[in-house]
Parts: C-alpha cells; structure tokens; sequence
C-alpha cells in the first residue's frame, strides 16, 4: 500500500507522518509539504491512500483530491482537517474519511481498516484462494495449474470444509458422486489426485496448506488466504468480495450457497 | 439484497422504490426494497431484518434521520448509509459512520442510481 501524508505546515505534517507510520509501520509512506509536489509526484506513482490537509496555502485538499481523482478513481482520499466547512465538497468527492487533528495513531487506524477502496494487499509465497465466483487458486497472483482438474475440486471440497478433516470416502463420494465407476479405480484416482497436490503445491513453495493425518485430508485455514474464510470472519474484505455465487463451477458448492443467503 | 428507505416525501419516497425496482430488473439479482415515513417503524423493520443499504432522509427538524442512521451504523457496521437532504445537514457526524455516499439537492433517478452503482460495501 502507497500511502501520501500532505500539510504545508511542518510540525502538523511531521505529526500526522508519525501517526501513519505508528499505525502502518510495514506501509510506504511519502509526505509533502506542497501541494504541487503531490501532483508531481502522483504522476509517476500510483497512490492508494492519500492523507490530505484540506487547506494548503496555493491550493487546497480539495482541488489537489480533484486531481487524483482523475488519475486514480479508487483512490482513498482522508482530509485531515480541523474546518467544518469543506464537508459538504468533500462528500461530494466520496471520499473515504476524515480525520480531526491532531492526528493520531489510533484516529488514522480507524480509517486505514475502513478504507472506501480496500487495497488488495497480495500475501507473498501464500496459498491464495478465490471462493465466490468460479474458484481460483493463487501464489504471488499468478494462478496454480494442476495435471488434473478433478485435484482443483479436490482442493476446493477441502477448503469449504474449512480445516476439517475429511476421510477418503468422502472425497470420493463428491469427486465422483454422478459417475459409476467402481470403487477400486476411484481409490486409485484420488490417490494420483493426491500426488497431484502435493506436487504442485510443494512446487509453489506453499505444500504447508495441505494436512494428511491417518489417511484423512484437510488443509491447514492458517496458511491460507481465502475472501470466503474473510466473510465468514466478518471482514469487510470478505463481505465486499461476495458476490453471490460460491465455488460455481462445482454442483456441490450449490448447497453451501445457501448458507449465505 | 435488503433496501431499506426512510422518506417522509411520498413522491421522493415512490421515486426512490420505484428507481431501485428498475436497478434490480437491470443488474438480475435480487432486491427486497422496504420503504417508512415513520423512522420508528423503519428501526423496528431493521431490527427484524439484515439491512444492507438504507436512504435515510435528515430533512426533518427533529432529527429523527440522523439517529435513525446512527442506530442502522451501530446494528450493522457495514450497513451502506445513504442520508438524503437539500442541503447537507451534520455532516461531520455522517462523515465519522463512514457512508456510503450522499443525496443532496433534489432526488433524481441519476443520483440514486449513481449511489447503488457506488456503494461503499
């Protein structure tokens, strides 16, 4: 996340720069005196969160927000101000918030974790997997491609069962639930689907998200970012990523949307 | 998805259903749109259902918008406010709930619908 602190005045600046890295040490955080230097700056670099005073000597927050606006409409734009009288321009702006000074750590949290444009943070070297909608599996944003499409709906029944542990019968009964194929050759199947997983997951350096225990699977949640696991957790990026359909693809995920609705 | 509208104006309160009606034929998914001039009525309705966004008018000279919204933010933290008045009215309060968006000056189908299409949950 790119964040940009602006005031002309020093000690205000200094402050509110001291409040966001207190609050977001792992953040990028560039500040700016003048309100010129923002718009150079912001030509060049993309900007996910803008702390902006609203009166900045030669132009205001608000025009300098106009601006940004234009060139990064899911900007998140935070006046940090003490005046009352910009709101109503401010709120036409959409913006994602405000804060009073002095700024403080605790004031900027509220608004970094409620931000009106979420900043999709991408977890390095995680198992990334995408629920709502068709399901999609994910490493560094780049999406993991199994031998097998059945080991795909392998992994997803796991994660909809959300680290409980589940026998091979089971899996076997989903996997193949309208094929008649005997059970013999769907042992052996789930057997090369299991290969499958662990080979490609290991490959990806994330192999930790897949748990066998006396011949039971399950995957480990902890190592896993899911949006589904976010709504289920109540996180605002979980409810935004929602959508309305779960794990499309597969006939099953049709009974787990019910729980949703 | 759950619309609730709290609208003492009959004809903005009718302009309002009848635009989200006509949002909902659009996108094909489900709108429950319920609308009150009465903002206690429209809390108990909240209270009895998951409300996801809410246009609340603040024109009346009691209030009773701006602690009708108050009271939908607190049930649901990411309830998505949209207050409705001429001109705006406690903003700095409404800013601090985090809203949605804001209807201000006369209540058109291009900013209602501008509001459904931007909404901040």
């Amino acid at each position: 996340m790119r964040i940009i602190a602006a005031d002309d005045e020093a000690l205000a600046l200094q402050s509110l720069e001291k409040a966001i890295r207190a609050a977001k040490p792992e953040e990028e955080v560039v500040s700016f005196q003048e309100p010129e230097d923002v718009l150079e700056y912001a030509k060049e670099h993309p900007i996910d969160v803008a702390f902006l005073d609203v009166e900045m000597g030669t132009m205001s927050g608000i025009e300098v927000a106009k601006q940004l606006k234009v060139w990064y409409p899911k900007i998140n734009i935070i006046f940090v101000t003490g005046y009352d009288k910009y709101m109503a321009q401010a709120i036409e702006l959409r913006m994602s918030g405000y804060v009073t000074k002095p700024a403080t750590k605790e004031k900027i949290l509220v608004e970094l974790e409620d931000l009106k444009h979420p900043v999709q943070t991408i977890k390095a070297n995680t198992l990334t997997v995408k629920c709502f909608g068709n399901f999609e599996v994910f490493v560094n944003g780049k999406i993991l491609e199994f031998e097998k499409n059945k080991t795909k709906e392998m992994l997803a029944y796991l994660i909809d069962r959300r680290g409980s542990s589940v026998t091979s019968g089971e899996l076997r009964s989903i996997l193949w639930e309208d094929d008649s194929v005997s059970d013999s050759n769907t042992r052996s199947y789930l057997s090369k689907l299991k290969k499958d997983l662990i080979k490609t997951l290991k490959k990806a350096g994330v192999q930790d998200a897949f748990v066998e225990t006396r011949g039971k699977y399950a995957i480990a949640p902890e190592k896993i970012s899911c949006d589904y696991y976010d709504y289920l957790d109540d996180k605002p990026e979980g409810i935004r990523a929602y959508n309305g359909e779960y794990m499309s693809q597969y006939s099953w995920g049709e009974l787990n949307q019910k729980a949703f609705l | 998805m759950c619309i609730l509208i709290y609208e003492e104006d009959r004809k903005r309160r009718t302009m309002l259903e009848r635009t989200i009606m006509q949002y909902e034929r659009k996108k094909e998914f489900a709108i429950k749109v319920k609308s009150f001039d009465d903002a206690q009525e429209a809390f108990l309705h909240a209270q009895q259902n998951h409300i996801e966004a809410a246009f609340i008018s603040m024109e009346d000279r009691y209030g009773h918008g701006f602690f009708l919204a108050k009271k939908l933010k607190k049930k649901n933290p990411h309830l998505n406010l949209i207050p409705m008045s001429m001109e705006p009215r406690f903003e700095k309060e409404l800013m601090n709930m985090h809203i949605s968006g804001y209807l201000a000056g006369l209540c058109t189908k291009g900013k209602i619908l501008e509001e459904l299409e931007n909404l901040r949950y």
